[in-house]
């Protein structure tokens, strides 16, 4: 298999995974979660930021009618764009810095 | 392990955030260096698959489940600098979009499942791969980076809930680090399979594996 082909299918699993594996993830608390519970500060959590989409739910937005899953793959398309503009833009900083950037 | 607004007093998490700007400029300025043309895809669908997978808890005992970090995975395909990168992105996703660990501690996440998480990786797969043969070496070092990554990071996220009074450094430090212990054997178990997988159909795109002077095929 190609290198182009194989990068192509490992992002295709990504978004089935995230797409269709994700609804069936464990909802137990994580282990941060669950210490601060038995700890008693889970109640000093806080959201200064109002996301779109709260805990991977769209309930309240303006996709609330799409499934759930959408969230996780509209979230692992925005990862990919973003780190590819990012490894991007590092390219075209060394490039402006010369060789001995 | 994201960690949520309000979990850390200011004292802690604007130091946090200043070492993560500093761990940003540094490793931009290294991958920047290293990243090639052919670097840039692997690094993206890195990033998504790591963000899906990061999705999938499992439980554990106790009532508690874990998933994936991927700072091993990261840092054994990527290399240390691009591997930080790429967990930064997810993470700051995570936080923007989906509110999974908060803006103010987003410093604080960073440091610890990005620098911490990927920092102890590579040291750990070259010993693994200079004690034993051909492949096995950086398939058994990664998932051993695995677990410890997972560990190391959830020390550092017990200190800084402690130090911000959360809870008595005591209690929450063993609390964590005895939690994490476990998820981590997770981490060890996916993060040996990925790279073993790819290391058998395209050792090409595992810069630990050409780091250490393999033919490239």
């Amino acid at each position: 298999m190609s290198g182009r082909m194989i990068l192509a299918s490992w992002f295709v699993a990504s978004l089935c995974l995230a797409g269709l594996v994700s609804p069936y993830a464990s909802r137990l608390p994580d282990g941060l979660e669950r210490i601060a519970g038995d700890l008693g500060f889970i109640n000093r959590e806080d959201a200064l930021l109002r996301s779109p989409a709260p805990d991977y739910s769209l309930q309240g937005s303006v996709f609330e009618r799409l499934p759930a899953s959408f969230a996780g793959i509209v979230g692992t398309v925005i990862v990919f764009a973003a780190t590819i503009l990012l490894a991007k833009a590092l390219t075209v900083a060394k490039l402006k810095r010369g060789k001995d950037g | 392990m994201h960690i949520p607004d309000g979990f850390l007093a200011a004292k802690v998490w604007i130091p946090a955030w200043g070492a993560a700007a500093g761990a940003i400029g540094l490793c931009s300025r290294k991958t920047s260096v290293a990243v090639g043309q052919k670097t840039i895809p692997v690094m993206g669908v890195t990033a998504a698959f790591i963000f899906a997978a990061q999705m999938l808890n499992f439980p554990i005992a106790g009532g508690v489940s874990g998933h994936l970090l991927g700072g091993a995975i990261a840092a054994t395909l990527l290399g240390p600098y691009a591997g930080f990168l790429v967990i930064t992105v997810v993470l700051t996703v995570q936080c923007l979009i989906f509110q999974d660990g908060g803006l103010t501690t987003l410093g604080a996440n960073i440091m610890n499942m990005a620098f911490v998480g990927t920092s102890c990786v590579y040291p750990i797969v070259r010993l693994g791969d200079s004690i034993m043969p051909k492949k096995t070496g950086v398939v058994l070092g990664a998932a051993l980076a695995g677990w410890v990554s997972v560990v190391a990071a959830s020390f550092f996220c017990s200190l800084e809930l402690g130090f911000s009074g959360r809870a008595p450094i005591a209690l929450v430090v063993p609390a964590m680090v005895g939690v994490h212990s476990v998820i981590g054997i997770g981490e060890a178990i996916i993060t040996g399979f990925f790279v073993g997988f790819l290391l058998k159909t395209r050792p090409d795109l595992v810069w630990s594996a050409a780091k250490s002077g393999r033919r490239r095929t």
